[in-house]
């Protein structure tokens, strides 16, 4: 388990991490959440030591990251995928990490196999394509066997093939009861692949429970609908107390305050052709702008030289 | 210590800029060698070559090169990340440093030991024998001596600056400029430049090779003690590059 305790981070008089406290618990993929600039990738420098807290700490298993003996054994992480020295092989790059942890050399070939850069083993790092850069910072990450992964970001610069092969990887490393911690912007796919979100914005935390509980709680209940006769249908659903809101230049509508059996009942009696009414219940995007927005607006009343 | 050592290694030998400082080391040491046992058979002049002749560009350009070698081994990490894997790896940061420190200054040692014992047999093929001076191993124990723990300091110091300022181009800056402008106008100084220049480092290391004081300074101290002095000043830099990076965020 990681626990995060208290964490604080200050740059200055700026507080990016502001006492920030919540566990990760293995056997799932824990999303981590929140806007550029929310203290996510700092909050994962603090738990691999890199950045000092201000104050708190980040445990690991109960001890903190530089207590850990052959570290990249019992965590491995993936921040950036660019920290590759350019004129070095992929092979080195992986040949000196596990060096350094005292890994069997064995291990080299199956991480670049694992990801699918065997035949590209022997190529200047720099020459990478950022996708495959991804694909390297995934081995050195996968490289100790580790029971622990912290992911930055690790979709960034993938193909859909690529997004869906780290979702099903992500999974499976959960599934083998790993804890695997992973942080992204792209929301829609944090619903796909995490189980459980842990929620930031400016620095604090928002929300820290089951996606489905987290879309539950923060539930919009619009409805999308699309009819061939959007005026007659717009006036009998404003008549019936609904809210709109015209999507794609009004070839389709928002609606919130009805049900979808109610929107069909009053399509049919104001004769309107429906051809598509769809709950956006997959709205995690939503539900995340609304939870962060509070905090963002407090902060910068707060604070008003606070950027966000 | 021995797996971050090997991981260090590792680091250094897989790359293409390492061996290219190795080839212009050896050029550059034994490249001045050469030309000073050249230029002693000039006729009209009467001139001999000394071991500290033939090793001129070892304590010259090729402590330079060594010294640039050494910077950028860390400097380079700090550019392009690799840095934040070698703490990910090695959590006590102290120990990438000072595997750094002694894989670099070991090969510095060696480098100038072997670059020492071609450069002297070699200026003593081109250089007439009648030309030749006080040159040959007989004689050449201390000379070497002092260069291999001079080039070992010198990269420790190095590799201190790079950990202090992190970026390339300030430190190789420094190192270049050290020698050429830093020293030489610390000396030249109105009324404190005379006594400044016996602490200054450089010219103690020279004063610890060839056992000559450089013009016009009064060292408060003989050959042993311009390499100590030296040795110990590069020493303090590197360790306060390992408190830095210790104490910073990487």
């Amino acid at each position: 388990m990681i626990q995060i305790q208290n964490l604080t981070k200050d740059f200055g008089s700026r507080t990016v991490v502001d006492n920030l406290s919540f566990e990760v618990r293995p056997g799932v993929v824990t999303g981590f959440l929140g806007p550029n600039g929310a203290g996510k990738s700092t909050t994962m420098r603090m738990i691999l030591g890199l950045d000092r807290p201000t104050s708190g700490q980040a445990l690991i298993d109960g001890v903190r990251y530089r207590d850990l003996p052959r570290p990249l054994t019992t965590m491995g992480a993936l921040l950036d995928a660019r920290w590759v020295h350019g004129q070095r092989s992929a092979r080195s790059h992986l040949a000196w990490l596990a060096a350094s942890n005292d890994m069997a050399r064995h291990r080299v070939d199956e991480v670049l196999d694992l990801v699918g850069l065997t035949e590209v083993a022997g190529k200047k790092a720099g020459s990478f394509s950022l996708g495959m850069s991804q694909r390297l910072g995934l081995a050195v990450a996968l490289l100790g066997d580790p029971r622990y992964l912290l992911l930055d970001e690790p979709d960034n610069g993938l193909d859909p093939e690529g997004i869906v092969w780290i979702r099903r990887v992500m999974k499976r490393l959960a599934a083998q009861g790993r804890t695997v911690f992973v942080s992204s912007h792209l929301l829609a796919e944090m619903a796909l692949t995490a189980d459980h979100l842990v929620v930031i914005a400016a620095g604090r935390l928002i929300a820290d429970m089951s996606v489905e509980a987290f879309i539950a709680d923060s539930a919009i209940g619009s409805i999308r609908v699309r009819a061939r006769d959007m005026g007659v249908l717009g006036e009998a659903l404003t008549s019936s107390g609904a809210s709109l809101e015209r999507l794609e230049d009004g070839l389709a509508l928002r609606v919130r305050g009805l049900t979808a059996e109610q929107i069909g009942e009053v399509a049919a009696r104001a004769g309107a052709v429906v051809y598509e009414i769809y709950e956006e219940t997959d709205s995690l995007e939503e539900a995340f702008m609304r939870r962060t927005e509070d905090t963002l607006q407090y902060r910068s009343a707060d604070e008003p030289k606070v950027a966000v | 210590m021995i797996s971050t050592l090997r991981a260090e290694q590792i680091k250094l030998t897989s790359l293409r800029g390492s061996w290219v400082a190795a080839a212009l080391f050896v050029f550059l040491s034994l490249g001045f060698g050469l030309g000073n046992a050249y230029l002693v058979n000039d006729p009209v002049q009467n001139f001999t070559i000394s071991n500290t002749g033939a090793t001129e560009g070892i304590r010259g350009l090729g402590l330079t090169v060594l010294m640039v070698l050494g910077a950028v081994f860390i400097t380079q990490e700090y550019r392009s990340g690799t840095i934040r894997l070698s703490f990910q790896a090695t959590p006590a940061r102290w120990r990438v440093l000072a595997a750094k420190g002694l894989l670099l200054a070991g090969v510095g040692a060696a480098g100038a030991i072997l670059m020492a014992a071609a450069a002297i047999p070699l200026a003593g093929l081109m250089a007439d024998p009648e030309r030749h001076g006080d040159l040959g191993f007989g004689s050449a124990g201390g000379t070497i001596a002092a260069l291999a723990i001079t080039c070992a300091a010198a990269v420790l110091l190095a590799l201190g600056i790079g950990a202090l300022v992190r970026s390339t181009a300030v430190a190789v800056a420094v190192i270049v400029l050290w020698p050429a402008i830093l020293e030489s106008t610390v000396a030249h100084l109105p009324r404190v430049g005379e006594h400044l220049a016996p602490f200054l480092p450089l010219g103690n290391a020279m004063l610890g090779i060839t056992g000559k004081a450089s013009k016009n300074v009064d060292y408060l101290w003989g050959q042993l003690g311009g390499l100590t002095y030296f040795v110990g000043f590069a020493v303090v830099v590197f360790l306060a590059g390992v408190w830095a990076t210790e104490r910073r965020d990487a």
